[in-house]
C-alpha cells in the first residue's frame, strides 16, 4: 500500500541511511515534525539553494514542483542561514543543500532568500510511526577509540577546517597510519565526507551515522555520545588514528560547549584553522581559556605567506600549510605528539 | 612506461632479480628480488646503498638469503643526478618522499606486501635509513644501519647533526625528529660497523663539530650514536635498546661486512622476532 509519491521524490543526502521502503503513507500533521523527522515537500520557489545533494552524494538541480524528502533540523551557518527545525503547514525553507528543512531566523546579507517549499506530510511506516533519522542510526559499536584522536577546530565557517582535516588525513595515511575522518558537529554535507575519503580515510562519517540531522541546539551530552559512536566505528574499522572536525567557529554554542566539556577529553591534540593572523591570535586566547593549546595553526591564513609569518611571529605556534599537513613526515610528528600527550610520557618537543 | 630489465633468470637462484626504471625525482629506479617461493606474511626488506650507489650489487648479495626466507628485497637507486644529497632524507629533493612513493607504488601493484617494511642501509644508506625511519616511524618495522659516515643525534645540534633548528630545507625537519624520537626508538634497531673501519678516509665527513661530538671515524661514531640512542631510550623508559655489532676483520666494504655477518643482522633467521634488550656492543652474530 504505497499511497505517497515518495518514489518520485528526490531523497536528500541527510536521508541516506533511511530505508525508503519503510515509507508507506503520509501523516499530514507536518507541524508535529521534530529535528530528525523526515518531511516530504514540494519545491515552490527556487532561492539560495538551486541544487540538492542526493543520498548518493550527487547534486541534483532543483525545479519548481520537484518533490523532496529531507530531514527537519536546525541550521547554524554564519555565512548563510540560521534556521530552526520547525515546519509550518503553509511553507518551509531549505536550510542546507544536504537536505535540512525548517524556517529561516536570519540570513547573511549577501545570501539570497532561501528556496521555499510546501510541506506535504511526514512519511510514516505501516504502524503509522513517523520516519526519523535516529531510527536508522548505525548500531552502537563497542566503546573503543582509535589510539590517536586529532581535532580540527576553526575561527569560523570557511576558515579552512575541512581542507586542514583532509590534508592531515592524507599525511597520516601516507605515513602508514590507517585513519578515519569524522565530523562531530555542524550540518551534514556530502562534500566534507567526500574530502575525507578522497584523502584516503579508511572510514568517513558524521553525526548522521548516529541519527542526527544537525547538531545545532542539540544538548552537548548527545553530541559527545554521537562522537563516541563514531570513534567506536572507526576503531572497529581498524583505524589507528581519527581526525575529528568540529564545525563552525570557537564561539558557536555547541563548539564552545564541546571544547569546555567532556567532548574535548576525547581529543588528544588539536589543529586550529584560522582565516587570518588576528583571528589566529584571538582563537588561541579563546582556546587557552579551556586549557587547549593547539599543536599547530593552519587554515585559510596559510594561503598567504605573509599572514603565515605574521601568525607565527605573533603566536610562536607551528603554522602548517595544507601541503605540510599532507606531508607524511610532519603528520607523523603530530601523531607522535598526540601519543606523548595521551600517555603523559616525556616529549622531546621544544617548548 | 619502460619495462623491467630482467637480470637473473637462473632457475636455481630461488629468486628473480629485475631493475625497474624510475620516474625522475618522484620515484627512483629500484632493484627487486622476488622469491620464487614467497612466505606468507613475510615483511619486505628495503636496502639503501651508500655513496657508491651500488644498489644492484647490494641486492644481488642479499637476494639469496632473502629468497631463502621467502622475502621480497628491494634496493632503490638514488641517482646522483636526481638525489645528490639523498643521505639526509629530508633534503631539498626529499628522498624520503621518493621512497614512500616507491613503496606505495610497489604495494599497489602487488610487488610487495602493504604495510611497514624492514629497512637497512650501509654507509650513506645508513645515514638515509636512520633519518627516514626517524621521520616515518610507522613505515619501518625493523632497522639495520651499518657504517654510517655520520649520524643525527638526539640533541639540540642543528639538523642533520641533531634535531635542533637548521637552515637546511625543509626547515621543520628537526621539529619532526624531535617529536618522533619515542616512536623511532620503539623498535628493533641494529647498528653495525667494521672493526677495521676505524680511521677516517677521503669520504668521511669531517668538521670540528662532528669530530668533537661523534668522533673521527665510523667505528667511534657508531659507538657514540648507539650509546646516545640507548640513553635516550632509557630516558623515555622504552623497553628496547639499539644494539651495536662490531664486525671483525672488515673495514669500510659492504661485501666484506656482509660476509662477516652483516647479512645475518639485516636478515636474521627469525626475521620477525621481537628484539631482546642486550649489551650495547656485541661481536658478529652467531
Amino acid at each position: 500500500m504505497i499511497t505517497i509519491p515518495t518514489l518520485q521524490a528526490k531523497w536528500a543526502f541527510s536521508t541516506r541511511r533511511v530505508a525508503r521502503a519503510d515509507a508507506v503513507a503520509l501523516d499530514r500533521d507536518v507541524a508535529a515534525a521534530r529535528p530528525g523527522d523526515l518531511v516530504l515537500a514540494r519545491i515552490e520557489r527556487i532561492g539560495s539553494h538551486k541544487r540538492l545533494q542526493l543520498a548518493s552524494g550527487a547534486h541534483s538541480d532543483l525545479w519548481e514542483g520537484d518533490l523532496v524528502v529531507a530531514a527537519c533540523g536546525d541550521r547554524y551557518a554564519a555565512d548563510q542561514f540560521e534556521g530552526r527545525g520547525e515546519i509550518a503547514p503553509e511553507g518551509c525553507d531549505l536550510l542546507a543543500g544536504g537536505g535540512l528543512l525548517g524556517w529561516i531566523e536570519s540570513r547573511h546579507a549577501r545570501v539570497s532568500p532561501p528556496t521555499r517549499l510546501v510541506p506535504l506530510g511526514r512519511p510514516i511506516d505501516r504502524e503509522g510511526v513517523a520516519l526519523s533519522l535516529d531510527r536508522y542510526a548505525r548500531p552502537r559499536p563497542a566503546p573503543r577509540r582509535p589510539a590517536a584522536v586529532i581535532g580540527v577546530v576553526g575561527s569560523g565557517m570557511n576558515a579552512g577546517k575541512t581542507t586542514a582535516a583532509a590534508a592531515l588525513i592524507r599525511g597520516l595515511v601516507a605515513a602508514g597510519v590507517r585513519t578515519a575522518g569524522l565530523k562531530a558537529t555542524g550540518t551534514g554535507a556530502f562534500g566534507d565526507l567526500q574530502a575525507y575519503e578522497a584523502a584516503g580515510a579508511a572510514y568517513a562519517a558524521d553525526f548522521a551515522e548516529d541519527g542526527l540531522a544537525s547538531t545545532y541546539r542539540i544538548p552537548a551530552p548527545r553530541i559527545v555520545d554521537a562522537l563516541d559512536a563514531l570513534l567506536g566505528h572507526a576503531a572497529a574499522e581498524g583505524c589507528e588514528a581519527a581526525v575529528v572536525e568540529i564545525a563552525d567557529g570557537l564561539l558557536q554554542p555547541e563548539t564552545a560547549a564541546f571544547l569546555a566539556g567532556p567532548g574535548a577529553a576525547r581529543v588528544g591534540g588539536w589543529i586550529y584553522a584560522a582565516g587570518d593572523a588576528l583571528s589566529a591570535l584571538g582563537g588561541l586566547e579563546v582556546l587557552a581559556r579551556t586549557g587547549i593549546r593547539p599543536m599547530a595553526l593552519s587554515g585559510l591564513l596559510t594561503r598567504s605567506p605573509l599572514a603565515m609569518r605574521e601568525a607565527e611571529a605573533a603566536s610562536g605556534a607551528w603554522v602548517m600549510s595544507r601541503d605540510e599537513l599532507a606531508d607524511p613526515a610532519p603528520a607523523a610528528a603530530l601523531l607522535s605528539e598526540v601519543r606523548a600527550l595521551r600517555e603523559g610520557t616525556p616529549s622531546e618537543r621544544a617548548a | 612506461m619502460p619495462r623491467d630489465l630482467a637480470v637473473t633468470e637462473d632457475p636455481a637462484a630461488g629468486f628473480d632479480l629485475v631493475l625497474r626504471p624510475g620516474r625522475g625525482r618522484r620515484q627512483p629506479p629500484v632493484w627487486i628480488a622476488s622469491p620464487r617461493r614467497p612466505a606468507t606474511g613475510a615483511r619486505p626488506l628495503a636496502v639503501i646503498h651508500g655513496i657508491s650507489r651500488d644498489a644492484g650489487g647490494i641486492a644481488a648479495r642479499l637476494a639469496p638469503r632473502a629468497a631463502a626466507q621467502g622475502r621480497v628485497l628491494i634496493a632503490p637507486l638514488f641517482t646522483a643526478e636526481d638525489f645528490p644529497r639523498y643521505q639526509r632524507a629530508a633534503c631539498g629533493r626529499r628522498s624520503d618522499r621518493a621512497l614512500l612513493t616507491l613503496l606505495d607504488w610497489l604495494a599497489a601493484e602487488g610487488s610487495i606486501a602493504p604495510g611497514a617494511v624492514d629497512l637497512a642501509g650501509y654507509s650513506g644508506g645508513a645515514q638515509f635509513a636512520h633519518r627516514f625511519t626517524w621521520m616515518h616511524p610507522n613505515r619501518v618495522a625493523r632497522l639495520t644501519v651499518a657504517a654510517a659516515g655520520w649520524w643525527t643525534f638526539p640533541e639540540a645540534a642543528p639538523f642533520p647533526r641533531g634535531f635542533g633548528p637548521a637552515d637546511a630545507a625543509p626547515a621543520e625537519a628537526a621539529r619532526w625528529l624531535r617529536a618522533n624520537l619515542r616512536a623511532f626508538l620503539d623498535r628493533e634497531i641494529a647498528v653495525a660497523v667494521g672493526r677495521l673501519d676505524d680511521a677516517p678516509d677521503r669520504t668521511t665527513r669531517s668538521s670540528p663539530e662532528i669530530d668533537a661530538r661523534q668522533g673521527p671515524d665510523r667505528l667511534t661514531r657508531a659507538r657514540r650514536w648507539t650509546l646516545a640512542m640507548r640513553a635516550a631510550a632509557l630516558r623515555l623508559a622504552l623497553p628496547r635498546r639499539p644494539t651495536l655489532t662490531v664486525l671483525p676483520g672488515c673495514g669500510h666494504d659492504f661485501h666484506a661486512c656482509a660476509d662477516a655477518g652483516l647479512d645475518r643482522l639485516i636478515l636474521p633467521d627469525a626475521p620477525c622476532a621481537a628484539a631482546r634488550p642486550e649489551a650495547s656492543e656485541r661481536r658478529t652474530p652467531a
